[in-house]
């Protein structure tokens, strides 16, 4: 659907289950049918990275890949650059973003598109990990009490098999998930898809955002984060950021939580352990140059803990800002510059 | 975009890229010594504050004491009886109990002085009180000290304040707003299903 307003071009569509928003100031009328076509590409390429990259269709290249993970086996360019960016994410965050979490998430319950949030989600004790889906050493430690099967995580690092000329990658012992990456290397290629355009957008795939150049009006893009402690749509945001020629990416679980026999779950895998991270944390935010690497970070984050957090992400000089258990809200030195407001 | 060089799935072998994650041990470490630095900070904060506030809570202080100092002053060297010439001089401590017919009316007397000097100080002190909210930004457009509650009776006793830093005005002190209009939200993603 295409909504023309006097001084932007505003496009929406469903995409990775979730609202996909691409918005286009218009300075000159001129330029109006250039914009909705680049507005248009980009909402084709977050439509064309989900049928490459989602876990919920078997006929995904991402799925038949992950069939058979040990063997060389021709991608789409596309796939191809994801377990890349995904090989990079993996490196860039000391390993606690991994990719190989699919098995952990599975074992979990979440094997396909849950209402997550328009419903309580309630799964069944779900099966032991496919055999051999453990890291080598096997699951660590006791068992937690009538939990889902404990498994430790992947040993060693995430290096995938990659031949660029003939587009093979071989993944290794374990599938892959996306989930942690997908929004935001869609989101990044959006965005390249209307620069040609202009530079001025605003590509936002359910909540991860590029921001290029000014919003209409020539002021910054303003970014709500969202309250993962309020109810429903209620309370507005907890702070606003002023964005320019960034991206901003959130890690919350705030809806993407179930109980999965009687225990409670949610999707942010810790790799290490094969669960659900569970550091005290609500929800991470992270701005960066790249949806992608604010993406994965705010995963990383998410996943350090509040205890580690700011120590992480001072060390690597991101701007955060968490939300706690208890609602408490804390921002990293370098996520001052981007608040505009901050809810008392 | 960037394409790595072939090469085989290796997994097991470690890590040789550098960690740009300390481990927990020294990320604890480094916790303890933010957290002793944030204590340092806290009670720096604490000292500034009382830097602050003491010398104005000492000159409000020393304001009432000098009016209590004024009142023993006036009770110790009124006299009794009021007659400045009688070339009695009395000393502190040594009035003689005045004669029962003249009681009341030199208690009184004392009374009305005391109240008198506690007005001054009364007054001196909202003089400071107002000199200090003038450094502080205000416009009010009054003068220097003086316009307000003169006394009718001799000179307030004069209090020297000591210099205060100056406040940060009204207008740059961030006055919580209600959220700007946001052009998207970053959050949980909603899901569609």
């Amino acid at each position: 659907m295409a909504v023309t307003a006097p001084d932007e071009v505003v496009l929406e569509r469903v995409a990775m289950a979730t609202r996909c928003t691409v918005r286009l100031p218009v300075t000159d009328s001129a330029t109006l049918p250039t914009l909705q076509a680049a507005g248009a590409a980009a909402l084709g390429v977050l439509s064309t990275v989900e049928a490459t990259c989602t876990r919920f269709r078997d006929d995904s290249p991402l799925m038949v890949l992950n069939r058979a993970p040990d063997r060389w086996q021709v991608v789409p360019p596309l796939l191809f650059e994801a377990v890349v960016e995904a090989e990079r994410a993996h490196h860039r965050t000391g390993g606690r973003f991994d990719p190989r979490v699919l098995d952990a998430l599975l074992a979990l319950g979440y094997d396909r598109t849950l209402p997550f949030g328009h419903a309580d989600v309630h799964l069944e004790a779900p099966a032991a990990p496919p055999a051999g889906s453990s890291g080598p050493s096997g699951p660590s430690g006791p068992a937690r009490s009538a939990g889902p099967a404990r498994s430790a995580g992947p040993a060693g690092p995430f290096r995938p098999g990659l031949r660029p000329e003939t587009c093979e990658v071989r993944l290794g012992r374990h599938p892959i998930d996306l989930g942690g990456i997908g929004k935001g290397l869609a989101v990044r290629w959006a965005a390249a898809a209307v620069a040609d355009a202009t530079t001025d957008y605003l590509v936002d795939a359910g909540g991860d955002c590029a921001c290029g150049g000014t919003a209409p009006g020539g002021g910054d893009w303003l970014v709500g984060v969202e309250d993962p402690a309020a109810t429903g749509t209620a309370g507005g945001p907890i702070a606003v950021l002023g964005l320019r020629d960034r991206a901003v990416a959130t890690s919350s679980i705030r809806l993407r939580r179930w109980t999965a026999g009687g225990q409670p779950a949610h999707h942010l895998i810790d790799p290490r352990t094969g669960r659900p991270g569970d550091g005290g944390l609500l929800a991470v935010t992270v701005v960066a140059e790249d949806a992608a690497v604010a993406e994965t970070w705010s995963k990383a984050l998410f996943l350090a803990g509040h205890r580690n957090l700011h120590r992480l992400a001072t060390v690597n000089g991101l701007a955060a800002l968490a939300v706690d258990e208890d609602g408490r809200v804390t921002t990293t030195k370098e996520m001052d510059r981007y608040l505009q407001w901050q809810r008392n | 975009m960037h394409h790595t060089a072939s090469r085989h799935a290796d997994e097991g072998t470690a890590d040789t890229t550098g960690p740009v994650v300390p481990p927990d041990d020294l990320l604890a470490a480094g916790d303890r010594r933010a957290q002793a630095r944030t204590l340092a900070q806290r009670t720096e904060a604490r000292q500034r504050t009382r830097r602050r506030i003491l010398p104005a809570a000492l000159a409000g202080a020393s304001v009432l004491a000098l009016a209590g100092a004024a009142d023993r002053f006036v009770a110790g060297t009124v006299p009794a009886v009021p007659a400045a010439t009688t070339g009695v001089t009395p000393t502190a401590g040594a009035a003689s109990p005045a004669p029962s017919t003249g009681t009341s009316a030199a208690t009184l007397n004392r009374i009305s002085q005391t109240l008198a000097a506690d007005r001054r100080a009364i007054t001196a002190l909202a003089q400071a009180q107002a000199a200090l909210a003038r450094s502080a930004g205000g416009d009010s457009g009054g003068g220097t000290g003086g316009d307000h509650g003169s006394s009718s009776g001799g000179a307030p006793p004069s209090v020297s304040l000591p210099s205060l830093p100056a406040l940060p005005s009204a207008s740059s002190l961030s006055v919580p707003a209600a959220a700007p209009t946001t052009h998207a939200t970053t959050g949980a993603s909603v899901v569609v299903p």
